[in-house]
């Protein structure tokens, strides 16, 4: 298991900080935001003033309209920057803690600190991307031994006469046969797993570069749809995807880790019942059918539980791998879609990522 | 050989679990009434939080708050259209007065809770009932614990016993045909092979290995969806409450909404039905083999029986007779994986057709489930 510093990833960690230049709206781009509309309304104004000399007395109300845009502009940029500035503010671990969805190694112990909401999104892909590595050896290793076939043979021939057969194996090539998509599949996913980290850890930089890029391309007329989109683009993959990772991926490890535990303690009970007491119990009541019984249920039941559980665990990973990112991209493909088409300019994500795929 | 070894065993220990005792204290087996009630020898499989829905009263609280701020921010905007006599922001404030009004309906939807659902849960087990005469859970846990135990039952028991029996059949054909009966005495003559006419039936138990293998792998992924949609779901639907009373968040929230309208609640009942609906079908084919009867088809016994007389071929060296009558025992296992795979299909259509509607109702008209499939693998 790979020790629980993802700091590496953490290219957000300056994301919330008002100085840095490349990660921060308010500081830099946000007095560019309001100057270029200043700048625009002035314009405005001179063509209102000018459109009676001129005889288009109709500029006048064009000009109203354009105005109005360009404060609705500056309004937008003091609503972003209230909420940029609650999103930063905001540990998420708290209220996403109390119904059970952070993993206990994401508060910091031990490892980089996660005080915002891209910190545990990245956590949460980082600790399941662990648990993938960890289930992909146990599969390797299953495989590996399943792989041991014997060959039965035998012959009854005396003088070149009898009867013999040979080379029967008892072969698992069949479910090697199977493996084989399995693991294309899964390598796959795992790609995926990948590129959603990286897509992570830059979210929160996402998140002010393409806000930031949006309102200032928002307050010219001529660029005003291109940046409806970057907002739209910028709100999804900054905020909404991390929220996204962070409750579904934080369902899973949860989950995950949970499902451990029971195994440990099925395999607890399976030592206790196959414990020093439990067989003199068991020898000593040996023509007690309900003794028998007993013995075995719990024997079983915990043989049951071991192998169910083992399967269940490895189901989770397939889970987080194939149906999970399906689900997110789903609800952002559709937010940002909406989100850019009543800012006034629709794009869609997805379209964008199968494009460059 | 070794998988043959392990079955057998596992099969010695379930000896004692027919006289339907229990565990000893404290320990229990996992199961599906265990999976959906969260208790496996006492521990939880999933955070205790998720589990109880109690938990979500603070977020119902919090969408409500959120709701009347709203109200009061969508006020001041009004107030600023008309100053400013600026017929977009009054249009954009009427809107969002309504957007906020079926906000409000749906937490109080949502605060109905159980008797609401329990009562969606009855209307759509009646509309797609195929006749079985059964009645549908009236709870969610009750529901999907139910379906669970049908896909168990009915998939993956099936699906190992057609695998076992598979084996000895492969182990059985493969030492025959590979019998070889020497008459060369000094190393002059030939050897004589006279049952490799059966290889035939080994490619068709291959393939059979292949499909019960595949029944084993999507009955076990259909009750791990079920246990992921059964927990995860319900979040999905508090949260997107809250997203869906901002308008920049309102298309996700939507999203999330019609995603737990779609597959928590319409989803398993559909499946349902699919799933006891063969229950009482008679199966052509078993009156051929003498095998099944209405209600009890396959058992472990069974299945042991009907593979003995595809046997009765060797002796009589008619290879035609003893493929014919493996396929056509086994044919029974498949139907039942056939009629789970129908019913599988149309519930996800009707499930992904429902995210499409629902999505457009709660303001995320874009959201699409198989659109989305296409755009990633074309």
């Amino acid at each position: 298991m790979l020790p629980l510093n993802f700091s590496g990833f953490l290219l957000s960690a300056a994301a919330c900080t008002l100085t840095n230049i490349f990660s921060s709206p308010y500081t830099y781009w946000f007095p560019i935001v309001v100057i270029a509309a200043l700048a625009v309304i002035m314009v405005l104004i001179l063509i209102a003033v000018m459109a009676p000399l001129i005889g288009r007395t109709n500029l006048i109300t064009w000009a109203r309209i354009k105005a109005y845009e360009e404060v609705a502009t500056v309004l937008l940029a003091i609503i972003f920057l209230s909420f940029s500035s609650v999103i930063c503010a905001i540990n998420p671990v708290g209220a996403l803690g109390s119904i059970g969805l952070v993993p206990s190694a994401c508060p910091g112990s031990g490892g980089t600190p996660v005080n915002n909401l891209w910190g545990l999104s990245v956590c949460n892909m980082y600790i399941f991307n662990q648990h993938v590595t960890d289930v992909l050896l146990g599969v390797y290793w299953i495989s590996f031994i399943a792989d041991f076939t014997p060959t039965l043979s035998a012959e009854a021939t005396f003088g070149g006469l009898g009867i013999s057969f040979s080379g029967v194996s008892f072969s698992t090539n069949p479910n090697t046969i199977y493996l084989y998509p399995f693991f294309v599949l899964l390598f796959g996913e795992i790609m995926l797993s990948l590129l959603q980290v990286v897509l992570l850890s830059s979210s929160a930089l996402l998140f002010s570069f393409l806000i930031g890029i949006g309102l200032i391309a928002r307050a010219f007329g001529i660029t005003r749809t291109f940046g409806n989109a970057m907002i739209a683009l910028g709100i999804g993959i900054g905020f909404i995807y991390p929220l996204l990772v962070s409750v579904t991926y934080g369902f899973v490890n949860t989950t995950f880790s949970n499902i451990l535990s029971a195994l440990g303690t099925s395999a607890t009970y399976l030592l206790q019942d196959l414990g020093f007491s439990a067989l003199l119990t068991f020898l000593t009541g040996l023509f007690s059918s309900s003794t028998v019984v007993s013995f075995g249920t719990g024997v079983v039941a915990q043989v049951w539980n071991l192998l169910g559980l083992t399967v269940l665990l490895a189901s989770m990973v397939g889970v987080g791998l194939i149906f999970i990112p399906l689900l997110n991209f789903v609800i952002l493909d559709a937010f940002v879609v909406d989100f850019s088409s009543s800012l006034g300019q629709g794009m869609s994500f997805m379209e964008l990522i199968t494009g460059l795929v | 050989m070794k998988r043959f070894m392990t079955f057998a065993v596992l099969a010695l220990l379930l000896l004692p679990v027919l006289q339907a005792d229990s565990p000893p204290s404290g320990q229990s087996f996992l199961s599906c009434s265990a999976l959906f009630s969260n208790s496996v020898n006492g521990k939880p499989l999933v955070s205790p939080a998720i589990a109880a829905y109690s938990s979500y009263s603070g977020l119902v609280s919090t969408a409500l708050l959120v709701v009347a701020m709203m109200f009061i921010v969508v006020g001041l905007i009004y107030g600023l259209g008309i100053a400013f006599r600026w017929d977009m922001l009054k249009n954009f404030a009427k809107t969002e007065y309504l957007e906020g009004f079926v906000s409000i309906l749906i937490i109080v939807f949502v605060a109905g809770g159980i008797a609401a659902f329990s009562g969606a849960l009855g209307f759509i087990g009646g509309l797609f009932s195929v006749g079985t005469g059964t009645t549908i859970p009236g709870s969610f846990q009750t529901l999907y614990g139910s379906l669970c135990t049908n896909i168990f039952n009915k998939m993956i028991i099936p699906g190992v016993l057609v695998y076992v029996w598979i084996f000895i059949n492969k182990l059985f054909f493969s030492i025959i045909t590979a019998l070889t009966i020497d008459l060369a005495p000094g190393g002059f003559g030939v050897t004589l092979q006279p049952l490799f006419g059966f290889g035939l039936v080994n490619q068709l138990l291959w393939i059979e290995d292949g499909l019960a293998t595949f029944m084993l792998a999507a009955g076990g992924m259909l009750i791990v969806m079920l246990f992921v949609i059964y927990y995860l779901f319900p979040i999905f639907l508090f949260l997107g409450i809250a997203l869906r009373t901002f308008p920049w968040t309102r298309a996700a929230g939507g999203a999330f909404i019609a995603l737990f309208i779609a597959f928590y609640i319409f989803f398993p009942a559909i499946m349902y039905q699919f799933t006891v609906s063969y229950s009482s079908t008679t199966n052509p084919s078993s009156s051929a083999l003498g095998l099944c009867s209405s209600n009890s088809c396959p058992t472990g016994i069974g299945i042991a029986l009907g593979s003995l007389k595809a046997y009765l071929g060797v002796l009589t060296l008619d290879v035609g007779y003893t493929a014919y009558t493996n396929l056509l025992y086994f044919s029974e296992i498949f139907l039942y994986l056939g009629i789970n795979l129908l019913g599988l299909l149309i519930s996800l259509l009707i499930s992904y057709e429902l995210v499409e509607t629902f999505g457009r109702l709660l303001g995320a008209p874009s959201v699409k489930g198989r659109g989305l499939f296409k755009k990633i693998f074309k």
